[in-house]
């Protein structure tokens, strides 16, 4: 007896255990007490600064220096095809051995493993792209410290001349277990000038430090610059503070091509205003936030607080690993500078000094035209006497309520009925409550008649762009909801498509079909779980990509963050021949970031199980005791009543509690927020493709209103507008959803009364 | 074996008594094992066993892949086989049995058919093979069990009964296993960054000569969300308790109209009484920051010479999270007056208790437990009503006061990452952390509520016989 209730659980044990066996080094290594931040590996080039003549054949190498033994690394490298022409690219000596991986190329453009095809394709976009090396798992490693991970052997054009900049791009290292280190990458300057000395082989002793450089700085005025000049500007153009607020400064280019990087030198005042952080605008959200300090720290935050002591934020700006697919075009804010008044008085901000550099890395003309003014009036404490007035009104109707019933004003047969009167009181708060939700929500989506229109919501993009004024609503700004409609209908057919025989099972376990302990313990357990926030199930995705969605819905390999043998696949075949998706490396984070509908819903899921589970418990549990007596009496097993007299009768219920539940799946906003995306952008094609990111309606609203993925901490008002007017819409779907159920409940119990 | 049955309210095994899948052999059994020939069927219920655990193995591990088609195939020939005996033994064609292997024999040639990998059409992804074989075998390995049960226990119908534990006990090792998960993440993530020192220190930015200095912690957050709590239930508790009185003791069309608005702010999405709650902030962003309604509003703190205005106060969001528990409090008390006994009731009005005397002596007290469970339960929802609070919330480094910025553990696990970039870059590492002891406080608040919910029920079905 003993061993049967034991060996049940042993077996679950074990089948979890080997189920979890991914997870294992991931789990072990979140449990290691590691430091909070360990030391980035850097990849490096050596030996630059360089100045080599035209014609010149010289090599540079890219240096690993890694804190730990790695077992692998990738990078991309850009530089200038004009002046330079990549000759050839090896791995170094670390990775001769017989067993070690080299990739390179991009499968997407036939690339992939194809060496003149990549050199080729370099030399005419200035792009080498994912070159990567790694040791197979059980073939040693590669030893802490500087190691020589690739050598690029490059000729300088004849007859070329002028300066570029040598650069590394989405750089990446992995160690022994398999998991991407934290690396940094850097660029150095090149100069080709005819007369220079002839260089010889690279020198291991040079080197530069860890972390983005000061690239544009170091770029002069290239010959290729297209005729308009990239325009660069500050909004706001006027803000008044007062002491100790917080506002953001937005710096705006306008650039007819694409764009990899722009900087700019921000002056201020600063004994009236302090500089808190340097973010990247929306377009450039992802990129790396560079600024510069002249002392001795490195870094954004160095450089911030350079700034607040002279007055001069130098090189604030935002630069992108050049073989996006996505780089900003057109007008966009690629800075937001958040300021705090420090003390009153007039401050004016100015920009000066940009630069910017073109797909090619190469430098772009800048216009500037950007200066702003701050202004901080002060105010003292005082007392609002709209509100005094409201409040003292208040207590007054109290007061004299309380007095009245005290006195025999009122009728005794009033008197003698006031727990009616006093409940009924209390119990039209939350009337009062919901109507003005229903007002307020009209009020503040009224304005979507003017703009964007009604029509405009019915379009199958949901496009923000930012205006000069740092708002949304810019051109190209689109607020069709039909993505995210479709987004909701996806996420929530998942959810209810997993959890309700999930909890259906549970319910029949927990009330008609013993199980014995499992049947004990379903109800306090689910009551326990219904406890769990859900942010706790968005914050646990990354246990779901790295055990599920990685091994399960694969994409590119080249990237070396994720290694192929995790999953099972050889890397040698990896990816498979023909695989569209590589330029954009590998698509699940196995951070906490968005990841996909798909996951997103299977989370939701679980977020449902303990809240229908005991809806459904009580639609069975009204079912007359009598009727399944009577069937048991007659013979009947336990299915057989289940599926012929319990189940049937609670039907109705059954249904309600569902329709509550995909209810509950469609107004879920933090997990699609966190798991899924903030907006659904497009329709997924093909419309089912669930591991898209199509954010949900109630997703979407959450975040135009609230403006959590904007630099800017409110919404413009057409944004706004849609966001409220989405919040609408979802309130009428839940009154039908919440009238349906009610009818559905009236018709269940007439249908359950014996 | 301890087990002393206590009565329940709950009525678990009330219809069916106790537990029927008795612990001798099911009496179907033990007539098949007189009969070897019936015991045909053992052989394709274990093949479905052993595929239901590879496929549940195959839900995270791809090197199953290879005994996947081995499987299919076998539980087709094992279905058929079993069919065939079948067949030989009664002459009666087992239909069911039949269409198993010939689906199984489908499953087998067309995942055996499929590549690896496999990607196109668009599709955001490359998609292993297991995707597919696995929930084929699960569903065939399900199904040919529950068969195999069917037929093995053919003489019992309480036998019978055993065909759907395969069905149930999927479904409910599927949800364990997702709850597994989670709470593995978060507990061992959590704990793996947990300092004692981040529970007695608030989050706070220091500004210096040559940068910044950090301290970092929960302090703020923790207390913040106490204090949410504790306004949420003052602000919820009067009406809810009166939604519910109303709705239980005084039915009609006023009660049906309070019983749908509480069904509704229960219903909508919760972000939008958030949204609600930020456009009065936006609406008190164009108020002096000094003024009465803009402090209830929006918040803020006097930095010595001047009173700095926020996104929100704990007054503003605790008014608003009233809104989402005033339901539960109004339901719970409603279900603890529909509960007091007739007699009791007949009893007042008998013995001339006015109705004021009824509802604070007898019927508010009998209520009671219901009332306390309610607001442990609403406490619980306070803490984590994040789709409220994210609208109001800061990373709350100014202290913490009704009139202050709101803050809230669960916003600091948002914070993480979606905060202001201090926030992120200084307490990404804590995302765990935050969440592990927003874990420790919802759920100990609700396991109390458990708790309390059942020595009441048990104390008051004492003393009572009711129906």
């Amino acid at each position: 007896m003993q061993v049967r209730r034991v060996l049940p659980a042993a077996v679950l044990a074990v089948l979890l255990a080997v189920a979890a066996q991914p997870a294992w080094p991931h789990l072990a290594a979140a449990a290691s007490p590691a430091a909070p931040t360990p030391a980035p590996g850097t990849l490096k080039l050596d030996p630059l600064p360089l100045t080599v003549p035209p014609g010149q054949t010289f090599t540079v190498n890219v240096i690993q220096s890694a804190p730990v033994p790695t077992t692998g690394a990738q990078v991309n490298v850009t530089f200038l095809p004009k002046l330079v022409q990549l000759k050839d690219f090896e791995l170094g000596p670390a990775y001769t051995a017989a067993s070690a991986i080299f990739a390179f190329g991009n499968a997407d453009l036939g690339t992939s493993g194809k060496k003149d095809a990549t050199l080729a394709r370099a030399n005419s976009f200035g792009l080498l792209q994912n070159v990567a090396g790694f040791l197979l798992p059980g073939n040693g490693t590669i030893p802490a410290g500087d190691n020589v991970f690739l050598t690029l052997t490059f000729v300088a054009q004849p007859g070329a001349g002028g300066q570029m900049t040598l650069g590394l791009g989405n750089g990446s290292m992995i160690d022994q277990s398999g998991q991407p280190l934290d690396t940094q990458w850097s660029f150095g300057t090149l100069t080709v000038k005819p007369g220079a000395p002839p260089v010889a082989s690279p020198s291991p002793s040079a080197s530069l430090g860890a972390g983005p450089g000061p690239i544009a700085s170091a770029v002069g005025p290239a010959p290729s610059s297209p005729a308009t000049p990239v325009k660069v500007s500050l909004a706001p153009r006027s803000l008044t503070l007062k002491s100790g607020d917080q506002a953001r400064i937005f710096f705006i280019a306008a650039a007819d091509g694409n764009l990899t990087s722009i900087s700019a030198d921000l002056t201020f005042d600063n004994t009236k205003l302090q500089v808190l952080s340097v973010d990247p605008g929306p377009a450039w959200s992802g990129a790396t936030v560079i600024a510069v300090s002249s002392g001795q720290g490195r870094g954004v935050d160095a450089a911030i607080a350079e700034a607040n002591g002279s007055g001069r934020l130098q090189q604030a700006g935002v630069f992108f690993a050049p073989n996006r697919l996505d780089l900003p075009s057109g007008q966009s804010v690629f800075v937001s500078v958040l300021v705090k008044a420090r003390a009153d008085g007039t401050s004016s901000l100015s920009l000066a000094n940009a630069s910017a550099l073109g797909v090619a890395g190469e430098t772009l003309r800048v216009a500037v035209d950007a200066s702003s003014l701050m202004k901080a009036p002060a105010k003292g404490f005082e007392v609002d006497p709209v509100l005094v007035g409201l409040i003292v009104v208040l207590l007054v109707l109290v007061l004299g309520g309380l007095v009245l019933a005290r006195t025999q004003r009122i009728p005794v047969r009033v008197r003698r009925r006031w727990p009616y009167y006093v409940s009924l009181l209390l119990g039209l708060i939350p009337v009062l409550l919901f109507a003005g939700l229903v007002v307020t929500l009209l009020v503040n989506s009224a304005a979507v008649i003017d703009k964007p229109g009604l029509s405009a919501l019915l379009g199958s993009s949901y496009i923000t762009q930012y205006s000069a004024t740092g708002n949304v609503g810019g051109a190209g700004t689109h607020f069709g909801l039909l993505p995210a409609v479709w987004g909701t209908v996806l996420i929530a057919l998942i959810a209810v498509a997993v959890a309700l025989p999930i909890s259906l099972a549970l319910a029949i376990v927990a009330v008609d079909f013993p199980m014995g302990p499992v049947s004990r313990l379903v109800r306090p357990l689910v009551a326990v779980l219904s406890g769990i926030p859900p942010i706790v199930y968005a914050v646990s995705a990354p246990a779901f990509v790295t055990l599920f969605m990685i091994p399960k819905f694969a994409a590119d390999s080249t990237d070396v963050t994720f290694h192929p043998a995790s999953i099972g696949a050889n890397p040698a075949t990896w990816p498979p021949a023909g695989v569209p998706y590589s330029s954009g490396g590998f698509p699940w984070s196995q951070g906490l970031a968005q990841n996909s509908t798909l996951l997103g819903g299977l989370l939701i899921a679980l977020f449902l199980i303990p809240f229908v589970t005991p809806l459904f418990v009580d639609a069975m549990r009204d079912v007359p005791r009598a009727a399944r007596e009577a069937s048991l009496a007659l013979g009947a097993n336990v299915t057989y009543t289940l599926r012929r007299v319990v189940l049937p009768r609670a039907l109705p219920a059954i249904v309600g509690a569902s329709l509550l539940g995909a209810l509950k799946a469609l107004g879920d906003s933090i997990i699609v927020i966190i798991v899924v995306s903030w907006t659904a952008e497009r329709l997924p094609n093909p419309l089912f493709d669930v591991l898209e990111r199509t954010a949900s309606l109630a997703g979407q609203a959450a975040g135009a209103i609230g403006g959590f993925e904007t630099p800017d901490s409110t919404c413009s008002d057409a944004g706004c507008a849609v966001g409220y007017t989405t919040a609408l819409l979802l309130l009428l779907i839940a009154g039908v959803v919440v009238i349906a159920v009610t009818y559905l409940q009236a018709r269940g119990r007439r249908r359950v009364a014996v | 074996m301890t087990a002393v049955k206590r009565p329940t309210l709950t009525g678990r095994g009330r219809v069916l008594g106790e537990p029927r899948l008795s612990r001798r052999l099911p009496a179907g059994l033990a007539d098949a094992a007189r009969q070897p020939d019936r015991l045909a069927f053992a052989v394709p219920l274990a093949v479905g066993f052993l595929g239901v655990v590879v496929a549940c193995l195959a839900l995270f591990v791809n090197s199953t892949d290879g005994i996947m088609v081995p499987l299919l195939g076998l539980l087709a020939v094992a279905v058929g086989l079993a069919a065939g005996v079948e067949k030989a033994r009664t002459a009666a064609l087992d239909r069911p049995a039949l269409v198993l292997a010939v689906v199984a024999l489908g499953a087998t040639v067309l995942v055996s058919l499929l590549p690896t990998w496999m990607y196109g059409g668009n599709v955001n992804g490359i998609v292993h093979r297991t995707v597919v074989s696995g929930p084929l075998l699960m569903l065939l390995g399900t199904a040919t069990m529950t068969h195999a049960i069917r037929r093995l226990l053919r003489t019992s119908p309480s036998g019978q009964d055993l065909a759907l534990v395969p069905v149930f006990g999927l479904a409910i090792l599927l949800g364990v296993v997702g709850y597994l998960i989670i709470l593995a993440q978060v507990v061992v993530s959590g704990l793996g960054s947990f300092r004692f020192d981040l529970l007695a220190t608030a989050w706070h930015q220091d500004s210096t000569a040559r940068g910044f200095t950090y301290s970092l912690g929960f302090l703020n957050n923790i207390l913040g969300t106490l204090l949410l709590i504790g306004l949420t239930l003052a602000f919820a508790i009067l009406p809810g308790v009166g939604a519910g009185v109303f709705m239980s003791e005084y039915p009609g069309r006023m009660a049906r109209l309070i019983n749908f608005c509480t069904t509704m702010l229960r219903a909508i999405a919760m972000f939008i009484i958030g949204a609600t709650a930020f456009a009065l902030v936006r609406q008190a962003g164009g108020l002096d920051s000094a003024s009465v309604l803009s402090l209830v509003v929006r918040g803020g703190f006097n930095d010595g010479t001047q009173v700095q205005p926020e996104r929100g106060s704990y007054v503003l969001a605790a008014m608003f999270l009233a809104m989402l528990v005033m339901p539960v409090i109004a339901r719970l008390t409603e279900e603890g007056l529909r509960s007091v006994p007739r007699e009791i009731r007949e009893g007042a009005v008998a013995l001339g208790a006015s109705d004021g005397y009824d509802l604070r002596r007898i019927l508010l007290p009998w209520a009671a437990p219901n009332i306390l469970t309610a607001l442990i339960l609403a406490g619980a929802e306070a803490a984590g009503g994040l789709a409220i609070v994210m609208f109001l919330a800061g990373v709350g480094q100014d202290g913490v006061s009704p009139l202050g910025s709101v803050t809230t553990l669960d916003y600091a696990v948002f914070a993480t990452l979606y905060g202001p970039r201090v926030y992120i870059d200084t307490m990404r590492h804590y995302t765990f952390t935050a969440a592990l002891l927003l874990l420790v406080l919802t759920v100990g608040l609700t396991l109390i509520a458990m708790v309390l919910q059942r020595r009441f029920a048990r104390r008051y079905r004492g003393s009572i016989t009711a129906q």
